[in-house]
């Protein structure tokens, strides 16, 4: 029998991944393109390692993210069991 | 050919590639992105709470995705400043690059103007010694050309294009420009006025003398041998028929300018109880002779539209835009390539039309100053000599889209200024169309909201006449 508290940990689940629906696009979108020969040397070179320690991070999020609806999932399956 | 875009202008100082101002757009949304989403999960980390974990006697996974949910909140904020340090530096150093290129500007005018004087104090001196060796030249070679066969002639001027690769090269451009901007200056110093004088009046100063002044001396000054000479003209209706549409990007537009012996074209946007919007396309110079003959879109024009004069082609595109049936208050909107951008902005500025927007390509620009709040884009190729004649721009707001076509390879010699070529420009206008920045898509939203909701568009060429004075 569903109660409050179950209906709680549905709607954060839902939640949870919408949130990792945009994140994931957002990622998706950061180009990879080199912005111009202007920016050759070491500022491009700490340009790309910047977009790319940004990509690396936003990928940590959405790992968490999944694990946190991962385990709200497994709560909901746990106190479904009789 | 490089794809290599520089935006600058809009009313900032800002100078970079499309693709990283495209970029630094980007990163400006994203950080909005993550701010909604980490909004988003403080509203999620509210389901759950502590209390009501306690109550319900849920089970340790719930803690487990409490734990993963706070993970998940503290790294997002870390990627949200490091998105806001990635945006603001990427801006910072597009204001960087473009406030060193303006610096770099005026003391290039500066010294230019300096240098000008300086020649032109000393000018009396020189003629004397050089004029004679000046003179014979002058007069083998004049004479040489005159008596060649039609055929011969036109072999010289290939051969002149073969040799087209210093008119197209980039800092020969820019001396140009700069040689243009000096032409005030070298006068000042010929007739012997106190520098300091010719420096507060001239570009470098208050701006009252400069191109214009010097391209009304030069008009002045060709007049008595017949050369320059201003006429009337006459203008012709040569087709009307109905267009699918009104333009919709950088490149259509570009590719309706008037290549063939028709100089203007109007489209008339027409929609049910509403007044009619015009989009006027203005074709490049035709006839490089300094005497005037038939043709309007000629030396002749461009002399005189620089000295905000009488110029020929102008009062030929008003002519049309009368005929076509636009009043001071009908909304319409300028197309130019070449002369067409000199005249379509002196038209925006004249005040005596509704002007709602402007777009040159590779136009010799005008100095006069398009009223505020008209949006205005221009592309200029930095190979290419023919802007550089119109001196340096003086429309902070209009934004400037640059592009060397020949950065890395060879300058074909089929014509003299390949540079300059409206199919080069229309390659430039595609590829602005495909990565534009914030600043180029705004302006042609503004240029496509005339002609939006047209029920009909209507196309009309002129042809312009010069008649005998």
């Amino acid at each position: 029998m569903e109660d409050a508290f179950d209906r709680q940990l549905v709607a954060q689940d839902l939640a949870l991944r919408q949130v990792i629906l945009v994140l994931s696009h957002a990622r998706a979108r950061l180009p990879c393109v080199v912005p111009g020969p202007e920016w050759a040397g070491p500022a491009s070179q700490a340009y790309h390692a910047a977009v790319d320690g940004l990509r690396t991070e936003l990928a940590a999020v959405e790992e968490r993210l999944q694990a946190a609806s991962r385990f709200t999932r497994q709560a909901l399956a746990t106190r479904a069991r009789p | 050919m490089t794809d290599e875009l520089i935006v600058s202008g809009g009313g900032s100082t800002v100078v970079a590639t499309a693709a990283l101002l495209a970029f630094s757009d980007q990163l400006s949304h994203l950080v909005d992105e993550l701010v909604d989403c980490s909004n988003r999960l403080a509203m999620i980390d509210r389901f759950v709470t502590p209390a009501g974990i306690g109550a319900a006697d849920a089970p340790n996974s719930v803690w487990e995705a409490e734990r993963a949910l706070d993970d998940a909140s503290a790294s997002l904020q870390r990627s949200i400043r490091t998105a806001v340090r990635l945006h603001v530096g990427l801006s910072a150093s597009a204001e960087a690059y473009g406030a060193v290129e303006q610096q770099l500007q005026q003391l290039n005018q500066s010294l230019a103007a300096a240098f000008a004087y300086v020649l032109g104090f000393l000018f009396p001196a020189l003629a004397g010694l050089l004029t004679p060796a000046l003179l014979s030249t002058a007069a083998s070679a004049g004479l040489a050309f005159a008596i060649t066969p039609n055929g011969r002639r036109e072999e010289f001027l290939g051969v002149l294009a073969e040799q087209n690769d210093i008119l197209t090269n980039p800092q020969f451009v820019t001396l140009v420009r700069l040689a243009v901007m000096s032409a005030d200056d070298f006068g000042g110093g010929l007739v012997g006025a106190h520098p300091q004088l010719v420096a507060m009046l001239g570009d470098e100063g208050l701006g009252l003398l400069g191109l214009t002044t010097s391209a009304g001396l030069l008009a002045g000054m060709a007049a008595p041998f017949g050369a320059l000479a201003e006429t009337p003209v006459r203008v012709a209706r040569v087709s009307t028929r109905t267009t699918d549409a009104p333009a919709a990007t950088f490149e259509e537009r570009a590719r309706r300018i008037p290549q063939g012996s028709a100089q203007i074209r109007i489209d008339r946007f027409h929609t049910e109880e509403q007044p009619d919007r015009f989009e006027v396309y203005v074709g490049g110079t035709k006839d490089l002779g300094l005497v005037a003959n038939k043709e309007p879109w000629d030396m002749t024009s461009n002399v005189h539209a620089l000295s905000m004069g009488d110029a020929g082609s102008y009062r030929a595109v008003e002519e049309a835009m009368r005929a076509a049936g636009i009043d001071a208050d009908s909304p319409v909107q300028f197309v130019g390539h070449s002369q067409g951008g000199l005249v379509t902005s002196a038209i925006a500025a004249s005040g005596d039309f509704n002007a709602q927007g402007l777009y040159t390509v590779g136009g010799v620009v005008s100095q006069s100053l398009v009223p505020e709040g008209v949006p205005w884009l221009a592309i200029e190729h930095t190979d290419d000599l023919v802007p550089a004649l119109g001196g340096n721009r003086s429309a902070p707001d209009a934004v400037l889209v640059r592009r060397e076509v020949f950065a890395d390879q060879a300058v074909p010699s089929d014509t003299l200024l390949p540079a300059h070529e409206l199919t080069r420009y229309r390659e430039t206008a595609a590829m602005l169309d495909s990565g534009g920045d914030a600043r180029s898509a705004e302006v042609l939203e503004r240029l496509n909201s005339l002609g939006r909701d047209a029920e009909t568009v209507t196309t009309t060429r002129y042809l312009a006449r010069r008649l005998a004075d």
